[in-house]
Parts: structure tokens; C-alpha cells; sequence
């Protein structure tokens, strides 16, 4: 079964949240807050709720669907 | 150093934990935020790096679970005492960083997150089960 176009939405805010520059985490971290709230709406249920079931799927959709390049080794 | 496979995905080796945790203890010797928090960040993003390839590139074995587990904790709490330090900075100060108390915030949620996602347990799995079917659907 496909995955819920609204928690498809929040794994790549999730995502772009994780990939942001320092700069832009709040930014990213705030587009994600809409869409957790978003969801929790949708399925009548708490943010955390919401999160927990779906965040072990995440591992999963990030494996067939997000591979970032290489970041430089740290000093 | 980390080989690379075929140059174009990193493949992170055992004792690049190592060097995620050294580093992060390195960090905590830096007296001038100004010199601490970006690389942190670069820590940070490669600490993600050996993520990726050690849980989502591969099957993650116990040894990558402690590693991942006590680089977080180091990551995090470097991070919760800058902002502690910091938490009478004003805008004028932060802009000297480049970034906001709310970016640096931010930035450390995504690691706790990271942290409650992988090592804290369920404490209602059956009702998880029933939001994840009526989410999913009958196989999740």
C-alpha cells in the first residue's frame, strides 16, 4: 500500500530538516511542526502518537529514497 | 580514513566511530563558541554520514548501535550546554554566528529526535499497531 501523501510530506520535511545548513535548521524544523500538526489532525491523534508509528517506516523510506552525498571529514 | 565505494558513496568503516566520538569530545576543549559550534556542525554532518552508510546503506550490527547511541549523547549534550551558555546572548551577538538560538535549538531537536526515533522503546505498542494499520493499511 502506498504511503499517506501527508506522511510522504513528512518524511521529506523530516529529511530536509536532518540536511539543512545550521542556518535554516528552525526554518526546516518549523515546516515539519506544520505537517506533524497537519497529520495529527488528519488521523485524530497526538503529534507524538503520530510520530512514533510512523518513524520506523522513515528508515525505510529513507533507504529507497534519500542517499546525500558525502560531507567532508570533520577536523 | 573511510573508503569509498567506486567514489561515489561513502562507506563508513569501524573506526570512523572512533573519530565521530573523538571529535565530539575535542569540541568540548574549545573555549570560543565562534570556533566550537561550526564544527560541531561538521561533526555533526559527518556523524551523519557514518549513519547513513551504517543504517541505511547496511544493517546497522550492536557495536554500530552503542557507537551511534554514545556519539549522540556527546553530540546533544555539547549542544545543550551552548545553548545554556549562550542563553542571554542578544540578536546582535547571535548574528555574529551566522545563525539563530533558534537554528542552534533547532539543530539539537533534530539529534534528540534521532535519539528518541532509534533507542526509546514504545510504550504503547499496542496502540501504535492500531494507528499504524489505520495509517498504512493491513501491512505497513
Amino acid at each position: 500500500m502506498p504511503i499517506p501523501k501527508i506522511i510522504a510530506e513528512l518524511y521529506g520535511a523530516r529529511y530536509d530538516w536532518q540536511m539543512a545548513p545550521l542556518e535554516e535548521k528552525a526554518e526546516m524544523k518549523a515546516r515539519f511542526d506544520e505537517l506533524m500538526t497537519q497529520a495529527a489532525k488528519a488521523y485524530g491523534r497526538s503529534e507524538m502518537a503520530i510520530w512514533i508509528a510512523v518513524s520506523d517506516n522513515y528508515h525505510v523510506w529513507r533507504r529507497q529514497n534519500r542517499l546525500p552525498k558525502p560531507s567532508p571529514k570533520p577536523d | 580514513m573511510p573508503s569509498v565505494d567506486n567514489g561515489t558513496r561513502y562507506r563508513a568503516s569501524i573506526p570512523d566511530w572512533y573519530s565521530v566520538r573523538s571529535s565530539a569530545l575535542r569540541l568540548a576543549q574549545i573555549e570560543k563558541l565562534t570556533d566550537a559550534i561550526p564544527r560541531w556542525d561538521r561533526t555533526v554532518r559527518f556523524f551523519r554520514d557514518v549513519e547513513q552508510s551504517r543504517f541505511y546503506v547496511e544493517e546497522p550490527t550492536d557495536f554500530d548501535r552503542e557507537n551511534h547511541r554514545a556519539a549522540l549523547h556527546l553530540l546533544i549534550g555539547l549542544g545543550r550546554n551552548w545553548l545554556l551558555e549562550t542563553q542571554n546572548f542578544t540578536d546582535q551577538q547571535w548574528s555574529g554566528y551566522g545563525m539563530t538560538r533558534a537554528d542552534l535549538a533547532a539543530y539539537i531537536a533534530d539529534l534528540e529526535d534521532t535519539f528518541f526515533m532509534f533507542y526509546v522503546p514504545d510504550p504503547e505498542p499496542g496502540r501504535t499497531a492500531e494507528l499504524q494499520k489505520a495509517i498504512f493499511g493491513a501491512n505497513p
